[in-house]
């Protein structure tokens, strides 16, 4: 998307990333000092308090004192095994997957037998465990200082993005909790496990749009008609489902059938930028004006008389054996709707597609060189066509997770917006798929602060509007490339033609 | 070719034209697949209809007679309710009053005055697309510069000149900053002008409905978030308030056809005009020929700003005259299918909206009278549908297998491209 042109060697690329990393690390630990200055000032009377745990139904299995010491033993090899993965990647490598895979394991196992220790269970049933808020505050601001300090001293390029993206979570929680300072409020509660599993089902379908874009910029196509393959994928799936009254497995199908709207409104992008060469982000722009026209015509001509068809029971939410038992970490990634697993199967696909298939080699390839790949017989069309309409599909089912998914009736305008504020996910996550999950996230959590929050900051100074403007300044600041430097692939929104 | 064009008679000429590529076969091409698509999306959501072909070999006559009656009969009410009203056109024929006047004339008001702001947000979009730069902002520039003149309009109470004259200089520089932002950031850190004006725009919606219920803004004692009413001074003078008070066409006319003169000067004779286009076509050329792209990319989105926030200032000063929560609704998407209808040419910009405004009045008006209330969104439908195809003539003319002009349309579309 930017112009300018730079010439990169894998020396270049090194300086590059440890040069991010150096910047991420200071930023983690400006943010740290903040945070302790914020908590140093507290007011003294101040109740604000975070409540930890999970919903009260899940029980959790009890251990016994010997187990809990070998479990939390294994769950600290775990952890070293993932640090000497991230820190030492030439000499022990794990593939980055696995990596994360090993590192969420020993989150898991770990935090089992510690929440035991601190009494979490009693009576076999999980109670909420509050904290006073500044304690807290100060304990994330030490350590954010330590990790950003850390990070820019030594400059490891794996974990700089996780770190970043925790601590800028942390931040903004912490900034909350100081606006709110200077209130009476009483008790102000953060419940921060419903709020992190509010957070994870809003970035689904963050996660389907931003993959769908990552898809297409990498094979060269703008895909600025997220948005309206959102719409056309939102209204078709739920029509569907409505129609079947959600019966077995018609579900499955409207999701797909979401899906498929979408590689059609994709399809009409790819033969209007590859095959007329219109120019891709005038085309998108249009394709939204028309998926917004129609959904809106036939949700007030159809819809409005035939409220039968605009209904659909919830997608069912699985609640992983055993996972889902893990305080905090359970309920927020083990115990949710069906889609939200597609679409972290669907990031570990696309990744595996894009960086392990023949087809994602020569699909990258046609977005950074594509005469060279045309030159050793690739056929640059064919494979941006193929990526375009995989993206579409990808968007649709995205738009059914707006429907379907938490099973709410469609009405115009629900996307929000949602489907351009995908494409800065693409943008801040460097058109990865890892990134893409990474910043889906964290714009996840900004979207559910700021629709949870408001209930707890309505009194407070900081008006709600503000809070919810949050996650389009960070969209702005993050295009802006205050996260570092951004390279998109080099042939993004470049019609190919072969002459 | 062409000198044989020349020799040849006018009939003949225009009968030659008719297989051509050119702007107006475009566009009636466009509009005739709007109208089928259109008539078939009535066709399969109007009940009385879907019941009807239910029983199609029963009476297949009578099936099509209503169904053509009915698609008909919307788009005559589209064409009745934005352009003359036929009715009303034979009442003023036999008896001329200045009430029958106004009957007559109120559709056609209602189109110019609908498509007043939207000619002048419109220009404002076409500069930054005649420079290749693709300002979605629209709504967000509107509403800063609604925001700026509202605030001019009720705080100050000056004689209607100075005060209108204030109005607009606030809103140009309200919205040119906002503009100017993307820009900067544009120009300095190649952050995407879509995704910042994009952000922008809900920032600034959010930003109005904070400010709209400060007492800063808010009307006294009104708690859903509507602006004090701008002093009567600071309004845009009506045309047609003589001949009846419900008669609305305002003064903004004037200046919309004053702006698209102006943005025609800018491009054809200024300097600054020339080197927007010159990076529009080809910034790395630009660049070589010594043009600061930087700053020029900056001027346009500022200029683009501008230009918007004084179509927010018309909305407000000539329409409006208060700032509600939904204000500057679709007007800034609007606008960019207005200006990419208008293919960015200044005069293209101006029917563009008033055909958007014929769309917008006339299908409010088919919702209310035809018999099935066809929702007023198939109108907008129509008009996604035309801009598509103008967008994208080379499939306009693969369907219809036209012939390329022999005025090279290709510089045109490639002018509308960049």
């Amino acid at each position: 998307m930017s112009t300018s042109v730079e010439i990169v060697t894998l020396e270049n690329l090194r300086a590059v990333s440890r040069g991010r990393a150096r910047a991420y690390g200071i930023t983690t630990a400006i943010f740290g000092i903040l945070e302790i200055v914020w908590m140093g000032q507290t007011h003294p009377g101040l109740n604000t308090t975070i409540e930890f745990g999970a919903n009260s139904s899940t029980s959790m299995p009890e251990l016994s004192g010997a187990w809990r010491v070998i479990v939390l033993a294994a769950a600290l090899l775990l952890a070293g095994i993932s640090a000497i993965a991230t820190t030492q990647g030439r000499r022990f490598a794990l593939p980055r997957s696995g990596t994360l895979a090993v590192r969420i394991i020993a989150i898991a196992l770990a935090l089992w037998p510690i929440s035991l220790w601190l009494h979490v269970n009693v009576d076999g049933i999980l109670r909420s465990w509050t904290v006073p808020v500044h304690v807290v505050g100060l304990v994330i601001g030490v350590l954010s200082l330590l990790a950003g300090g850390y990070l820019a001293w030594k400059r490891y390029d794996r974990g700089a993005s996780a770190t970043l993206y925790a601590a800028l979570i942390a931040f903004l929680l912490t900034f909350l909790v100081w606006v709110a300072r200077g209130s009476d409020v009483s008790g102000l509660h953060l419940q921060l496990t419903s709020l992190l599993a509010l957070s994870v089902s809003a970035a689904t379908c963050l996660m389907f749009g931003s993959l769908s874009g990552t898809i297409c910029e990498r094979s060269g196509v703008v895909n600025i008609a997220i948005e309206g393959q959102f719409m056309v994928g939102a209204m078709s799936a739920v029509m569907f489902a409505s129609a079947f009254n959600g019966a077995g497995i018609s579900k499955t199908f409207a999701v797909l059938l979401g899906g498929v709207f979408g590689a059609l409104m994709g399809s009409l992008l790819a033969v209007m930028a590859l095959r007329y060469k219109a120019d891709q982000v005038i085309v998108g722009v249009v394709i939204v004006a028309f998926c917004s026209a129609i959904t809106q015509f036939l949700s007030s001509q159809v819809l409005n008389f035939h409220q039968n068809l605009n209904q659909s029971e919830p997608l069912p939410v699985w609640a992983v054996p055993g996972l889902s038992k893990i305080p905090v970490l359970g309920p927020v990634l083990f115990d949710q709707n069906v889609l939200v697993f597609v679409a972290v199967l669907m990031v570990v696909a696309v990744n595996i597609l894009l960086y392990r298939t023949r087809w994602g080699l020569r699909v990258r390839s046609v977005g950074e060189k594509p005469i060279a790949s045309e030159t050793v017989g690739v056929s640059v069309s064919r494979m941006r066509y193929g990526a375009v309409i995989l993206g579409g599909f990808i968007a649709g089912i995205g738009g059914a997770a707006f429907t379907v998914g938490p099973g709410s009736s469609f009405s115009y305008g629900m996307t929000n917006g949602y489907g351009y504020i995908a494409l800065a996910i693409m943008i801040f996550g460097r058109w990865r798929p890892y990134g893409a999950l990474a910043a889906s996230l964290l714009f996840g959590f900004t979207i559910a602060m700021s629709a949870n929050l408001n209930i707890y900051l309505s009194q407070l100074v900081i008006p709600q509007q503000f809070i919810s403007a949050l996650p389009y300044i960070i969209t702005i600041a993050a295009v802006a490339g205050l996260v570092g430097r951004i390279r998109p692939p080099a042939a993004d929104g470049i019609p190919f033609s072969r002459e | 070719m062409s000198e044989s064009v020349e020799s040849t008679p006018t009939l003949l000429r225009v009968a030659m034209r008719v297989r051509e590529a050119n702007m107006a076969m475009v566009l009636l091409c466009a509009i005739s697949i709007a109208i089928v698509l259109g008539g078939l999306l009535i066709i399969f959501t109007t009940p009385l209809l879907t019941a009807s072909w239910g029983g199609f070999f029963s009476h297949p006559g009578g099936t099509i007679t209503l169904t053509l009656r009915t698609v008909w009969y919307a788009y005559e009410m589209i064409f009745q309710g934005s352009v003359i009203n036929f009715h009303a056109t034979n009442v003023l024929l036999h008896h001329w009053s200045t009430e029958n006047f106004s009957t007559f004339i109120t559709p056609l008001a209602g189109t110019l005055s609908y498509a007043t702001p939207l000619i002048v947000a419109g220009l404002g979009l076409a500069i930054g697309f005649r420079s290749g730069l693709f300002d979605i902002g629209g709504r967000g520039q509107i509403i800063g510069g609604g925001m700026a003149a509202a605030w001019v309009g009720f705080t100050f109470n000056f004689t209607p000149v100075v005060e209108i004259s204030l109005e607009i200089v606030a809103a140009i520089i309200v919205g040119g900053l906002l503009g100017g932002f993307a820009g900067v950031l544009k120009a300095y850190t190649g952050a995407h002008e879509v995704i910042v004006t994009m952000m922008t725009n809900y920032i600034v919606v959010l930003v109005m409905g904070y400010l709209l219920i400060q007492p800063l803004f808010a009307q006294p004692g009104i708690l859903d978030g509507l602006s004090k009413t701008i002093n009567p001074s600071a309004q845009l003078p009506e045309f047609l308030s003589h001949i009846s008070t419900t008669l609305y066409f305002n003064f903004g006319f004037v200046f919309a056809i004053v702006a698209v003169f102006g943005t025609q000067w800018f491009f054809d004779r200024s300097k600054t005009g020339f080197e927007l286009l010159a990076v529009g076509r080809n910034a790395e050329a630009a660049r070589t020929a010594g043009i600061n792209v930087r700053r020029s990319t900056i001027v346009t989105l500022a200029l683009a700003g501008g230009v918007l926030g004084l179509s927010g200032m018309m909305q407000v000063a000539g329409v409006d005259h208060h700032i509600s929560p939904t204000f500057g609704g679709s007007y800034g998407f609007d606008a960019i299918t207005v200006a990419l209808l208008g293919r960015n040419r200044p005069w293209g910009v101006f029917f563009g909206a008033i055909f958007f405004g014929a769309m917008a009045t006339g299908g409010h008006i088919m919702q209310a009278v035809t018999p099935t209330n066809i929702d007023y969104s198939l109108a907008q439908v129509i008009q996604a549908v035309v801009v598509f195809c103008v967008a994208t003539p080379a499939l306009i003319i693969e369907m219809f297998k036209l012939r390329e002009p022999a005025r090279r349309a290709a510089v045109n579309a490639q002018g509308a491209a960049a």
